[in-house]
């Protein structure tokens, strides 16, 4: 996120798009609802589902799946059009804009209301609810990346801030919601084929000069070419480029698409390691299986949404042989010949802090009062909420021209339906976690697909009926749902259960730049079962 | 600016604040029992009475703003009457259970009492049966203590934007109900901000007196919002989770899953060794086994088919610090780029 | 009539009781009727502002007993001391009216008394113990007595009820503490219940209604009243604007029939909505195309826009009751039909017929020449009603009258006089209306009164007017204007629009000659029951009361609809307890401006956003902007909830 989720308290407008926030990021729905019924904040929600999150909206928009670019270029040629950009804003501090005005030129009303299903009142609406705020702020979640043109779709949106002079200031910002409690730490780390911690790429040789340094190896011994995506790994594993994988707490066994297609790929390979807390479903296919522990039992930081690296702490240890998962790896690698040696996780972050300059100054010292948010140079240094403030991190702010592009996967008279998956309220992720107790599992005990009733009626479907819900990977069978968050010809299913895995059925098709899948749309054919 | 005395003591604060924060901001300490401070003032209990001089009426300081001038007396006979009496009434029909209470220990109602000294109530009524349904499976409801103080009711309508629970009835048959289950998301706000026992974690099995309970603050585990909770901890059990006022993005506010999703940190499920695969089976190792094995493999496959051929997936759910040394480990000791994680997904 | 003997309401003791009847002292401080019903004497009075008593048979300490147990069942339970203090108050009393007291309970209930009232968080705990502790002050041995004898005390016959200054001075009654409380807790759709409950449209009252409620608004006392009109607007935009459509239960009275209401005004579009509601088949004759009577055709679109009027009405239809447009009663079909072919009829049509000013030049219709009612009914239909006049005078000083002179601006007149013959302070128009029109600079004449009408070649060319001042009051208490000898001056206008009064065109009537009217052209109806001395034939609003308050037509709407049912029901017709409530509460009045509260205020009213008069006077786009969610919480805070409890012993 570029601003702390506090900010929408002082924004005008919201544009919420591609995050269904009050189940997948309650606490920040909080600040939502907040900013609605006492500060006067507008929402404009922008979603193929009609979120539960609109019942506190201005306005809003239903419109296609996998239409994004479509209608954000569309309210930014509306803005542009009525004079509501900021001129002076993009004069000053952005680049690119003669060409991306003339791209924007044909994403006119008609236009725009024939690919996306809007219509031109609303789309003028949403333009002016947005262009006319000051400020506005933009959240968005896996709804707008996990899509074939993701990159794209966060570039549309990061022009649309641009566009209203809403980056790098107080209450405006693109402001993306992460989904997992440390993505951005795993990110932040180097946990990426291309960069070292703090986005330090592999290709630079003064970048690899220092690590090779500072982890006592000759510059030659690190690669310098980027290494495999996840989403390429697997495929790779089954051409048998890759002949061992290591995994460490992931479950890509039910969280990845065209799950067939990945179990094949596991199967290929020569040896399998897997490191978690649970036997899980990738962890039943290993060939070795390390016991790790929870954030329970382990000190460490977490990095939120915002940017905010915040302490985890040990407050009890689990009887058995499971140990901390930085001594596992820890003991692999000395027994591989680099030896690594380090007393706690505040001597792994000291090592961070010289190697990384945007945690330079966030030390386990500091972070007993509170969390900080990086970049932080020094141990004098803040902290920094917003980004881009006074000048964009890389200088100036580029505009991208961007086309829209169809979904990867269109429906046709067989698979007529819209499939998009997410999460649901009361599970995280695969389930590894929030199904192994009683609790969470009384407030929800069994995955359902939503559809729109009057698809129900059609199918003559009735609530909890089961479906048979096939795309041209595989096919579920799942108990209904009606509702009218999804619009007719949509169907939504969660994919926390791997005994009725919707994985099956996703398209593994992916975004060319960010490797990124598109969950968020697939054809499939659905009959009452 | 206004000024204001209390007590005697002269107080300038903006237009608009109320007089208990006033006071508060000159620590002078004013009783209350239904505030909380994430919330607008509720003014159910009425222990903050004050008197402003010149005025025939006691006030509540909680929702009462300051005005230039007046000079407020925060003790008095008259107020330490009637906040007694607000206590003793509330103690009329609160059962005196609190060897038995979940908050026996942290409560605000033993609090109170034992600060104003209420050692004997004049006053009597009889017993209203109370409806002890509840909005959530999560979260009990014990009707016999719930004061009616409202902070539930306020926190799910105000801080939740919710609204699941609601007050019915008149008089001394009213009392806290749920007027709409299929909208409670079992978040616990309602729990969070009881002052009492009326409501309690119906979930751990495993329950602990306050006093013997460690509150370890840490981070969730969930999403990316970054919550800070307490870990509930005796024995080597996590038995709640709470989470602090004030503290962190949440403020003191957890959602269903940050607040009741511990279940698996105690699982009987959870791995407790390493396990090798033989025969298409898992057999139990040690970990000088488990871990020579994977040293040995992988440094066999590194030597005949290059680091390229062995990929890495390090974890979103687990640790910076472990995220760091797992890419470490590729790339320094494997040597490879082939590293990510689960971002995409 | 039956002398008081004890009086301590308004916190003024009057004690007659151990004096001879010629020495009593008067009682000033309230007006305490004989009788409740016919053939019940009222023998004493114990409420929110002391205890009165009239017959010296009066039990005081079982009318305590009764007293505070009702204020103990309508206490919300939202404070502690007022909930379970009331409770325990109503038990001791409970038990010494048993024969079961003891000494000691006089303390607990003195004690308890004061501290619930000096502490209660609403009226109900801070008025609710006052007559007790003057019952116990001036009645002590009465309740000695009781205790002593322990013997139960012989139970009398008591009527209670629940009111608040607002509620009672709203003509409908509305709960209005109980749904700003809903908006204060953030609970719109339950505020917009609490209100449906009895009035089907409050974005169009929430709008235009005179609000005899914030006139009655205690908080008055000691800062300004709360702006109830505007919340009341508030939730329902909210709704409105949040798409979401309110959820009406049917609810089938025991038996069902066929009602004709003629008019889709407020006053009939309200009884329609409650006898669809009880499961009567209702039609509803309107003579325009759309509905909302004089609401559409009379109020311009800048004060009451006809979206919301439709929607609300619409909304009506959608729950089941039938509404035929252009279908004129007395033309297309007679009453004599609808009388034949319904179980009940329901006039509702307004008054629409402009009335004369005795002018000179008056009666020869120049062109230039039109009434205000027709003036409003032309421009609201979008036509202008003269386009070739531009100067326009207006007289009167009714709301119609201003009505008249804003609108003239919005057809691009663009010289606007009002011409008023008393000063702005005697004006009956409400002052926020005035200010607005002040502000989108209406030339006021005060003190002006017409006497010719001039014109030339059939065409109104000026209005020659007399300066007045003021003399002695008339019999409505304000100072009857005369005519200042010698001061008469021309006024330059080619429109007269006269806006003194309205009419009503009782043409429906032919052929039922026999339904009783006024010299006014009223129709005479029962006041609490609304219908006519013809008993298939009721009617409310306008054409009942004489142009009066939209919400006074809603009341009798109201009213008509639930005496029809009982009709239907061949129940009697005979006034209920609230009526009579109603009446006593006419005498006995449930608001004091002179109450010292003894509460600290401050707290500033929140006001509307309006646009800005330089340009809004060109538009028909609405002049208020609603309130904010965040300022309609805050203002709804304001609300002290002054319920309060009276029992009448007979």
């Amino acid at each position: 996120m570029t601003n702390p989720i506090a900010d929408v308290l002082i924004s005008e407008t919201v544009l919420v798009t591609g995050t269904n926030t009050t189940e997948n990021h309650p606490i920040f729905a909080n600040y939502l609802k907040e900013a609605v019924l006492k500060h006067g904040t507008k929402i404009l929600v922008i979603d193929p589902r009609r979120i539960d999150l609109v019942d506190y909206a201005e306005l809003y928009l239903q419109p296609k799946p996998g239409s994004d670019i479509a209608w954000i270029n569309g309210l930014m040629h509306i803005i542009v059009k009525e004079g509501w950009a900021a001129q002076e804003y993009i004069d000053e501090r952005c680049e690119g804009f003669a060409e991306f005005a003339e791209n924007l030129k044909k994403f006119t009303p008609e236009y725009v209301s024939g690919v996306t299903g809007l219509n031109e009142d609303e789309l003028y609406a949403a333009a002016k609810l947005y262009g006319q705020a000051a400020p506005a702020s933009i959240l968005y979640a896996m709804g707008i990346t996990q899509h074939t043109s993701g990159t794209d779709n966060v570039k549309s949106l990061g022009n649309l801030a641009m566009l209203c002079g809403n980056m790098g200031i107080p209450g405006g910002g693109v402001n993306p919601l992460r989904g997992q409690n440390n993505v951005q730490g795993a990110c932040d780390m180097g946990g990426l084929p291309n960069v070292y911690t703090g986005y330090q790429t592999v290709d630079n040789e003064d970048v690899r000069a220092k690590f090779a340094k500072a982890w006592g190896l000759e510059t030659e011994a690190l690669d310098a070419v980027p290494g495999l995506k996840l989403t390429e790994m697997f495929p790779a594993a089954a051409e048998g480029k890759i002949k061992a994988m290591y995994i460490m707490g992931e479950n890509p066994l039910v969280s990845d698409p065209d799950l067939t297609h990945i179990e094949h790929c596991v199967e290929a390979l020569d040896f399998f390691v897997v490191q978690d807390i649970f036997l899980t479903e990738t962890a039943q296919k290993a060939d070795v299986v390390l016991p790790g522990v929870s954030f329970a039992e382990k000190d460490g930081t977490f990095v939120n949404s915002e940017r905010i690296v915040q302490r985890i702490r040990k407050a009890l240890t689990i009887a058995g042989e499971a140990r901390e998962d930085r001594d596992i790896i820890a003991q692999i690698s000395t027994r591989m010949g680099y030896e690594m040696n380090y007393e706690n996780a505040a001597a792994i972050m000291k090592e961070i802090n010289e190697v990384t300059p945007s945690y330079g100054g966030i030390t386990y010292d500091r972070l007993e009062n509170g969390g900080l948010a990086w970049p932080c140079p020094d141990t004098d240094h803040p902290g920094t909420p917003i980004l881009h403030v006074d000048k964009f991190a890389r200088g100036k702010g580029l505009f991208f021209a961007i086309e829209h592009q169809p979904p990867a996967e269109e429906c046709d008279k067989e698979y007529p339906f819209v499939l998009t998956t997410g999460r649901v309220l009361a599970h995280f992720h695969t389930g590894t976690m929030t199904r192994k107790g009683v609790g969470l599992n009384k407030v929800h005990p069994e995955i359902k697909a939503e559809i729109n009733p009057e698809d129900a009626a059609r199918l003559g479907v009735v609530a909890d009926d089961l479906l048979t819900i096939a795309s041209r990977r595989g096919s579920i069978e799942v108990k209904a749902m009606l509702s009218d968050r999804p619009a007719a010809g949509v169907v939504f299913v969660p994919f926390h259960f791997h005994e009725i895995a919707v994985n099956r059925l996703t398209n593994a098709a992916l975004d060319p730049v960010a490797k990124i899948p598109e969950y968020k749309v697939c054809a499939v054919k659905v009959e009452k079962a | 600016m206004v000024t204001l005395t209390i007590d005697g003591k002269e107080v300038t604060v903006p237009q608009g604040t109320t007089i208990l924060e006033a006071a508060r901001s000159v620590d002078i300490k004013i009783p209350t029992l239904c505030y909380h401070d994430r919330m607008s003032p509720i003014g159910s209990c009425r222990m903050c009475v004050v008197e402003i001089e010149g005025f025939a009426h006691p006030m509540a300081a909680c929702t009462t703003p300051v005005e230039d001038g007046i000079e407020v007396a925060t003790i008095s006979d008259r107020l330490t009457r009637i906040r007694q009496d607000s206590l003793k009434l509330i103690l009329v029909n609160h059962p005196l259970d609190c060897p038995v209470c979940d908050k026996g220990g942290e409560c605000l109602l033993q609090d109170l009492t034992y600060e104003f000294g209420i050692d004997q109530v004049e006053y009597s009524a009889a017993k209203v049966d109370r409806d002890s349904q509840y909005a959530s499976p999560l979260i009990r409801y014990w009707p016999d203590r719930c004061i009616m103080c409202l902070r539930c009711v306020t926190a799910c309508q105000e801080i939740k934007g919710i609204g699941a629970i609601s007050v019915k009835g008149d008089g001394y048959g009213a009392q806290v109900v749920t007027v709409d289950a299929d909208k409670c998301q079992s978040c616990g706000e309602c729990l969070q901000v009881c002052p009492t026992g009326a409501l309690t974690e119906d979930l751990s099995r495993y329950k602990g007196r306050t006093w013997l309970i460690e509150r370890v603050p840490t981070t969730c585990t969930y999403c990316g919002c970054g919550c800070q909770l307490e870990l509930n901890v005796q024995a080597g059990r996590v038995m709640a989770v709470t989470a602090q006022d004030g503290v962190g993005v949440n403020q003191g506010s957890l959602c269903v899953k940050g607040r009741f999703g511990y279940e698996f940190i105690n699982s009987d499920e959870r791995l407790t060794t390493p396990l090798i695969k033989k025969n298409g089976k898992f057999e139990e190792a040690s970990w000088d086994e488990a871990l020579t094995l994977v040293a040995d493999k992988f440094s066999a496959i590194k030597a005949e088919h290059g680091p390229g051929a062995i990929g890495g997936l390090t974890s979103a759910r687990c640790s910076n610090e472990e995220n760091y040394l797992f890419q470490k480990f590729m790339r320094a000791a494997v040597g490879t780029n082939n590293v990510d994680h689960c971002a995409r997904l | 009539m039956a002398e008081i003997i004890f009086s301590s309401w308004g916190g003024e003791v009057v004690d007659n009781r151990t004096k001879e009847s010629q020495d009593f002292e008067p009682v000033n401080t309230v007006d305490l009727p004989e009788y409740f019903r016919q053939d019940e004497a009222v023998k004493a009075l114990m409420g929110w502002y002391g205890l009165v008593v009239r017959d010296p048979e009066t039990d005081v300490v079982d009318l305590s007993r009764v007293y505070i147990q009702e204020v103990q069942s309508k206490s919300c339970g939202k404070c502690f001391l007022c909930r379970i203090g009331t409770k325990v108050m109503a038990e001791t009393l409970e038990r010494i009216c048993n024969g079961q007291g003891k000494p000691e309970d006089l303390g607990v209930l003195k004690r308890l008394a004061e501290s619930i009232r000096e502490s209660s968080k609403c009226n109900i705990g801070q008025s609710g113990p006052l007559p007790i502790l003057d019952a116990l002050e001036h009645f002590a041995a009465d309740f000695e007595s009781v205790i002593n004898a322990k013997k139960s005390v012989t139970a009398g016959n008591y009527h209670s009820k629940l009111t608040a200054p607002c509620m009672d001075a709203c003509p409908i009654h509305l709960d209005i503490p109980n749904y700003v409380e809903c908006i204060k807790e953030g609970r719109f759709a339950d505020s917009l219940d609490i209100i449906r409950e009895k009035l089907p449209l409050p974005g169009i009252v929430g709008r235009v209604c005179v609000r005899p409620c914030e006139e009655h608004c205690r908080r008055m006392n000691i800062d300004a009243p709360i702006s109830i009109k505007f919340l009341k607007r508030f939730v329902a935009d909210y709704e409105l604007s949040k798409g979401k459509e309110p959820k009406f239960v049917i609810a089938p009275s025991a038996k069902t029939g066929k009602v004709a209401i003629v008019g889709a005004g407020p006053s009939g579009a309200t009884c329609a909505f409650h006898l669809t509601k009880m499961g009567h088949k209702v039609t509803v004759y309107e003579r325009f195309d759309e509905p909302g009577g004089m609401a559409a055709m009379g109020i311009p679109d800048y004060r009451l826009p006809r979206s919301i009027l439709r929607e609300e009405v619409d909304r009506i239809e959608r729950m089941g009751a039938q509404f035929d447009y252009e279908s004129i009663v007395g033309k297309d079909v007679k009453l004599s039909q609808l009388e034949a072919d319904n179980d009940a009829v329901f006039i509702a049509i307004g008054a629409h017929l402009g009335t004369t000013m005795g002018v000179e030049g008056e009666e020869e219709n120049y062109d230039g020449y039109i009434s205000g009612v027709q003036y409003l009914l032309d421009i609201n239909q979008g036509r202008d009603p003269y386009p070739e006049g531009k100067k326009v005078a207006v007289i009167g000083g009714g709301n119609v009258a201003i009505d008249c002179v804003r609108c003239s601006f919005r057809i691009e007149k663009d010289d606007v006089h009002l011409i008023y013959r008393r000063t702005k302070n005697e004006m009956p128009a409400d002052a926020v209306e005035i200010h607005d029109a002040e502000e989108e600079k209406v030339n006021f004449n005060y003190l002006t009164h017409p006497v010719k009408i001039l014109a030339e070649n059939g065409k109104v060319v000026g209005l020659r007017c007399v300066k007045m001042e003021l003399g002695e009051p008339d019999e409505s208490g304000r100072r009857r204007p005369v005519p200042v000898e010698g001061s008469e001056f021309v006024i330059d206008c080619d429109i007269v629009v006269p806006a003194i009064g309205q009419t009503m065109d009782l043409s429906l009537l032919e052929g039922r000659e026999d339904v009783k009217t006024t010299r006014w052209k009223t129709i005479v109806v029962d006041e609490l029951t609304k219908q006519s001395d013809q008993p298939k034939i009721f009617s409310g609003g306008d054409c009942e009361t004489g142009p009066g308050a939209l919400i006074t037509a809603c009341a009798g709407g109201r009213t008509a609809a639930f005496s029809i049912d009982k009709m239907i029901n061949g129940e009697s017709l005979d006034y209920t307890e609230d009526d009579h409530f109603q009446k006593f509460f006419s005498k006995v009045k449930v608001f004091d401006q002179a109450e010292d509260l003894g509460l600290l205020g401050g707290r500033e009213r929140k006001e509307l956003e309006m646009l800005d008069p330089d340009t809004r006077k060109f538009t028909n786009d609405e002049v208020e902007q609603g309130f904010s969610v965040n300022d309609a919480m805050a203002e709804a805070d304001r609300c002290l909830r002054c319920y309060r409890v009276a029992t009448i012993k007979v």
